[in-house]
């Protein structure tokens, strides 16, 4: 994956995060990081590690590639693991108490 | 003397910053990054071997694949090159698997295992477990002379370990450590009363 294709992740995931941060429900202070971390691993690490593997062995085709960039795998896991991620924080800033 | 009192508490607290990075549910989202990661990587180990059904690299039909593996690793070449594990007891150990044909065995737990391992890591179900069995395999593979992405997995498995507590808490232990009676129940310890010991006279 080329330089500028990260770029371009890096930058549309924390817009999406914050744009979590200013419309999204029940916010938490972090959702611009939660939400942008996430997705930009997600993208990265679907990108280069999806393809050949053994896991997606029946997959011969993975779609279009910008800049070494495999957009279905890139999306669709760092879509997926942001959502994750912000489903299963919205308890973890609710009024705490200390369980120890 | 007055009566001394003598806390009866033998739990020795956590620093703040081992609390926040290993017992924080804030930081769950970083425990559910290297979740993905390392679980991707076993799983892809693991389903490869499962697939492979060559006659001589298989680890699931008859373990000729673990078999090929062990007799490599046993060797011992001549000088001045070295073999390739460092330590005699281990080796004696790949030998003694050799010569009782374990491979058949042997195949099928480190396939079905590395995929196991993989999927409860990636689906967050009984995270510090499979983190154990993850850097348990990890330490076997450096013992066997293999390096690769070991090292680093390895230390990841050791920190999903010490975060069991909140590394699954975005994935299945958010439901399946409550019900086990682990850290999310919510009840409150009360604290234990201070215990009162007279103190001997003479002093």
């Amino acid at each position: 994956m080329g330089l500028t294709a990260f770029a371009a992740i890096v930058v549309v995931s924390l817009a999406a995060g914050v744009a979590v941060q200013i419309f999204g429900a029940k916010k938490s202070p972090y959702d611009f990081l939660i939400v942008g971390l996430t997705a930009i691993f997600g993208a990265t690490f679907a990108s280069n590690n999806f393809p050949g593997s053994s896991v997606f062995g029946v997959f011969k085709d993975f779609g279009p590639a910008v800049d070494g960039f495999y957009l279905i795998p890139g999306v669709a896991l760092g879509l997926g693991m942001a959502v994750v991620a912000y489903v299963g924080t919205r308890e973890t800033y609710s009024a705490s108490r200390d369980l120890a | 003397m007055k009566n001394a009192i003598v806390p009866t508490d033998t739990i020795v607290a956590d620093p703040p910053l081992a609390k926040l990075l290993f017992s924080d549910r804030r930081l769950a989202p970083i425990w559910f990054i290297v979740r993905i990661y390392v679980g991707f990587s076993w799983l892809d180990a693991g389903w490869h071997k499962i697939i492979d059904v060559g006659a001589k690299t298989n680890y699931v039909i008859d373990g000729q694949g673990i078999y090929a593996f062990w007799q490599r690793i046993a060797a011992i070449p001549a000088a001045p090159a070295k073999p390739a594990i460092g330590y005699d007891w281990y080796r004696g150990y790949i030998q003694f698997m050799i010569d009782n044909h374990w491979e058949g065995l042997f195949g099928k737990i480190i396939a079905f295992g590395e995929t196991a391992v993989g999927l409860g890591l990636i689906l967050g179900a009984f995270v510090g477990i499979a983190a154990v069995a993850g850097a348990f395999m990890n330490l076997n593979f450096m013992l066997a002379g293999s390096v690769s992405s070991n090292p680093i997995l390895l230390l990841l498995g050791f920190l999903l370990v010490l975060a069991w507590k909140t590394a699954g808490f975005i994935g299945l232990d958010r439901i399946l450590l409550p019900v086990l009676g682990t850290p999310w129940r919510a009840t409150l310890a009360a604290p234990a009363p201070a215990r009162q010991i007279s103190a001997p006279a003479t002093l």
